[in-house]
């Protein structure tokens, strides 16, 4: 993991980040996080292997687009916007009252979430020392 | 040069593919009163392509250094240092393709040797010639995006293929290739030279010997980090060749730009993949003019070889990052 971040403007608080990682199977990654963007969220992904390529960008993927801003209205309300059948969030806290009746298995388990933490935590360090952290 | 006589100008070499769109703006120019091609390796395609265009084939290249004020030299990587200290010592200005060598030794020779000469070295860098790199850098400078912190920058394209993947030949993958041009903007852009390098590289879209993928992180003496992929990771599904982006982040605003990003799309009667067909300018023509202005008017051009240099350095600092397993200062590389 190798990281490197900033803060904006005063204290200590990274803004925006840009890390890159080689995993176990010797893939390499990188991944961009930012807190710096005036309007909303946005996420992007390409995937690219050796029988083709994925890419994502939610900024291209809008299945409805508005133009009507009020006066004093904020641009942005604070959510990513989505159009399915069922809100992502509704599902996830479905998903979630199924798991404590015991109906269903965590979709993400707590070791993924700690492995994922495993490696923003490993950024972070990376980001202070300016060293590559091997996890 | 004579300013009537206009400016006698060869192309040595069709290894890389960009000989192509240098001749054809070399081909368009008034100003160029005669215009040759020479491929000691392939004779016979040169002298294909040279009567298509309507233009001399020579075969042997010193015939051709004989008879031209400035060359442009698109040979395989690592041929570069020799083409270019011949073409010195018959007193041929120089636009060399990119990479400018495959080693600093080689890119400090050339670049001295045409400083001792008094003639001009040019590196194929046709990116700061983007009018939208070009007001990126103008809006970055005026400080409208406050102070640089971050850039994340891309040079994606597809697997070229050739020489590039003969190592022996391109001195490197994807790595060597697509480094150098954002390597470049980065120093227009900060106004700061590269300090340090952190490089993974793969080999897992081709499994080869040659590198096919890199995510670079580059920072630079003023405190501004960056990161580059500059992997071949293209399909051939893939509507375009590839691109060249740039996400400025400053300390108020923050700007992305697309050099290549303009185009109109092409979906074909045939079931196969729709294309982008890119519209604005031949950055290879304004750079290409560029050239011969700087030979000209005795100028040093935009791109120079000492660019070329610093820009072949962050290459090969990935490469010895990679090796490593960790970040390498630029002043390591020699």
């Amino acid at each position: 993991v190798y990281c490197r971040a900033v803060a904006r403007s005063g204290g200590d608080a990274h803004c925006y980040a840009l890390t890159t990682l080689r995993l176990a199977s010797g893939a390499i990654a990188q991944v961009e996080s930012s807190m710096v963007r005036a309007s909303g969220f946005r996420t992007t992904g390409e995937i690219a292997g050796d029988q083709g390529m994925l890419t994502y960008d939610s900024d291209l993927d809008q299945a409805l687009l508005s133009d009507l801003e009020a006066p004093g209205r904020a641009v942005w309300d604070g959510f990513p916007t989505t159009y399915t059948d069922r809100s992502p969030y509704v599902a996830q806290m479905e998903h979630w009252v199924r798991c404590i009746l015991g109906r269903e298995a965590p979709e993400v388990t707590a070791k993924q979430a700690r492995d994922a933490l495993q490696v923003a935590l490993a950024a972070l360090e990376s980001a202070v020392t300016g060293e590559a952290v091997t996890l | 040069m004579n300013q009537q006589q206009g400016i006698r100008m060869g192309v040595w070499s069709l290894d890389h593919m960009h000989s192509r769109s240098y001749l054809s703006a070399l081909r368009a120019r008034p100003d160029v009163s005669w215009l040759g091609l020479t491929d000691e390796h392939s004779p016979a395609l040169a002298r294909g392509v040279a009567a298509n265009l309507g233009i001399d084939w020579v075969e042997h290249a010193d015939e051709l250094l004989a008879r031209v004020d400035a060359v442009v030299i698109t040979s395989a990587n690592v041929e570069h240092r020799d083409m270019a200290l011949a073409a010195a010592r018959a007193g041929v200005h120089v636009l060399v393709e990119k990479p400018i060598a495959t080693s600093v030794a080689d890119a400090r020779e050339m670049v001295e040797t045409f400083s001792r000469a008094g003639l001009v070295l040019g590196t194929a860098f046709p990116c700061p010639f983007s009018p939208a790199f070009r007001a990126l850098e103008a809006r970055a400078s005026a400080g409208e995006f406050g102070r640089l912190l971050a850039i994340n920058g891309t040079n994606r394209g597809s697997m070229p293929g050739g020489f590039f993947i003969e190592l022996e030949r391109s001195g490197g993958g994807a790595v060597i290739d697509h480094t150098v041009h954002v390597a470049d903007l980065l120093r227009r852009l900060t106004h700061s030279e590269p300090a340090r390098v952190h490089a993974e590289i793969g080999h897992g879209m081709y499994h080869q010997r040659w590198d096919d993928s890199g995510l670079l992180t580059i920072e630079m003496a003023n405190g501004v980090f960056a990161t580059l992929d500059c992997s071949w990771s293209r399909p051939r599904s893939f509507p375009t060749w590839g691109d060249v982006t740039l996400k400025v982040i400053g300390s108020s605003a923050s700007a992305e730009a697309s050099l290549f990003g303009q185009h109109v799309v092409h979906y074909p009667a045939e079931a196969t993949p729709p294309r982008w067909i890119g519209w604005g300018c031949d950055l290879d023509a304004l750079m290409i003019d560029d050239f011969i202005s700087s030979v000209r008017d005795g100028r040093p051009p935009v791109s120079s070889g000492e660019d070329g240099l610093v820009a072949l350095k962050v290459a090969l600092a990935a490469y010895e990052s990679s090796r490593r397993g960790g970040p390498v200062a630029i002043s390591e590389i020699d």
